[in-house]
């Protein structure tokens, strides 16, 4: 969504996301202005981001950062084996539309160890960056790579295929046409719910043991995450599809309530950092739109006029 | 957002037949209808004006032709095939034209819905200068401006009075639901349930339905 808010709002914003990154140990690191094509190319058309192409003197193809996560990895090298907690405050440039956009982003990147730990540490600090940029009204929406594929592994291979294809668009009456042969198996890919209620519904689908595994560890993160932000609803979606870009685990959006509008969104990517450095165990990390964050908190966390665009649920 | 035009007296019976609303006046000159016991605002707009409702999250959920997200792509979840408007993509040529054209023919089509007519003619093989219109595609081949339109069709009527035939079906259309993301994510158990009554109310929907384009 497009936000016509002041820079100096913005840039206030941003600047709280990023005093919560440093004060939780991370370090900051300067982003390069333009990444090596031939370096990214692969995490790129898995992100699906529409880039800024140019080309250098020098023949080599550049793109202006079009993804913080994919200029962290490029610009760290190596993690030499260690946990590394790096964050940023980078300007990063798509095309969108047809037409080349630039907007600021504060994030953070966790490389090396995998866990659940790391990533509550993740989660929490999305959702802490959120409330000390001023958005009040947040929800967390929570899916797992592993969890869609593998609802979708439970349908016959080409039904499997136009299901995927169907998420992608976002389009849940083809996935239910699909899946004509296993409709639990829809319906679970299209309800977003609380984890309790998303339990419920899956009751009758005998998932496999690592789909259960997966199931679990989102339900583990979003039971910490309500501990901890009480205030946050929590979310699962098994549909979160077209989010899931380079993402091979845990995926992760902050939402503002009401308007839905997306102020961080991250996860793992363990496939990704393994890529540019053998010795990484695996990455996870977030961004805020700093923009987003600003609109978000003009509103007073809660929308474009200060509340529900639709009339809360309180008032029925 | 429930749709102005061709749709909305199809739209108002179903969103009756879900118990969500009732005495909607789809010609009412105010286009905003409360329901204040369940909680939910309703409006009249333009199919395409409900999907940007939907889109920047003014509205939770929205009533939008299946051409119209063909055409938008926008940003939207699809959860409901309401089965209302139901009515056919199609191809169509002047009557004493063949079908398909001689190889190498590069075709003018006149159309409302260009991605679609650019997609199904492109996986057809034919070369094709799409013409975009906003509406009434069916007399331009009379007056000569394409070879071909790409329209709805729902009897075949009025392309029959303009002198056309069908030369391929390109997709079934119907109405469906959209939902914008955060909507659907937001918990808000009204979401679910306006969603899971219409779905309901619409697979009682016969197939077919009527109208006389």
């Amino acid at each position: 969504m497009t936000e016509l808010v002041e820079p100096s709002e913005e840039r206030r914003a941003a600047a709280a996301a990023l005093d919560v990154l440093l004060a939780a140990g991370y370090r900051e690191t300067r982003l390069p202005p333009w990444l090596d094509y031939d370096r990214v190319r692969d995490g790129l058309d898995r992100a699906r981001v529409d880039s800024c192409k140019f080309v250098a003197p020098d023949g080599r193809v550049l793109l202006l950062l079009p993804d913080p996560t994919l200029g962290v990895l490029q610009s760290l090298g190596g993690t030499g084996g260690q946990a590394l907690r790096v964050c940023y405050w980078a300007d990063v440039f798509r095309v969108v539309d047809g037409r080349w956009t630039r907007g600021a982003q504060v994030g953070a990147e966790l490389l090396g160890p995998v866990g659940l730990d790391v990533d509550l540490e993740v989660v929490d600090l999305a959702l802490a960056a959120a409330a000390a940029a001023g958005c009040r009204q947040v929800r967390l929406v929570l899916n797992d790579a592993g969890l869609t594929e593998g609802l979708c592994g439970m349908l016959p291979p080409a039904e499997a295929a136009r299901a995927r294809r169907a998420l992608e668009a976002g389009d849940f009456v083809e996935v239910r046409e699909a899946a004509r042969s296993r409709p639990e198996v829809a319906e679970a890919l299209r309800y977003a719910g609380p984890a309790a209620d998303v339990r419920s519904r899956l009751k009758t689908l005998p998932l496999p043991a690592a789909v259960e595994a997966r199931l679990a560890h989102l339900e583990q993160v979003a039971a910490a995450a309500a501990r901890r932000h009480p205030a946050a609803g929590v979310v699962i979606d098994a549909g979160m599809v077209r989010e899931i870009g380079y993402y091979d685990g845990l995926v992760f959006q902050v939402i503002e309530a009401g308007t839905g509008r997306v102020l961080a969104a991250g996860g793992r990517y363990d496939a990704l950092a393994q890529a540019a450095d053998p010795a990484c165990g695996g990455g996870v990390g977030f961004a805020c739109d700093a923009a987003a964050l600003a609109a978000a908190a003009r509103a007073g966390g809660a929308g474009e006029r200060g509340e529900a665009p639709w009339p809360a649920a309180g008032s029925r | 957002m429930l749709p102005k035009g061709r749709l909305a007296a199809e739209a108002a019976q179903l969103v009756e037949a879900a118990g969500l609303a009732r005495d909607l006046d789809p010609q009412a000159r105010t286009l905003v209808h409360e329901e204040p016991d369940l909680g939910i605002r309703l409006a009249w707009l333009r199919p395409e004006d409900g999907l940007t409702y939907a889109e920047r999250g003014v509205a939770a959920l929205a009533f939008v032709g299946k051409d119209v997200l063909l055409e938008r792509r926008a940003a939207v979840d699809e959860v409901v095939d309401l089965g209302i408007g139901r009515c056919t993509a199609c191809l169509a040529v002047p009557e004493d034209a063949h079908w398909p054209p001689p190889a190498g023919t590069r075709l003018r089509v006149a159309t409302h819905l260009p991605r679609l007519a650019e997609e199904f003619l492109r996986r057809q093989g034919h070369a094709a200068e799409i013409i975009h219109l906003r509406g009434s595609v069916e007399i331009a081949p009379r007056l000569g401006l394409a070879d071909a339109v790409v329209d709805l069709v729902q009897t075949g009527r009025t392309l029959q009075a303009n002198g056309l035939k069908v030369a391929a079906e390109i997709m079934p259309i119907t109405c469906r639901l959209v939902a914008h993301p955060g909507a659907r994510r937001a918990g808000d158990p009204r979401v679910e349930e306006i969603i899971e009554r219409l779905a309901r109310a619409a697979a009682a929907v016969p197939a077919g339905g009527g109208g006389s384009r």
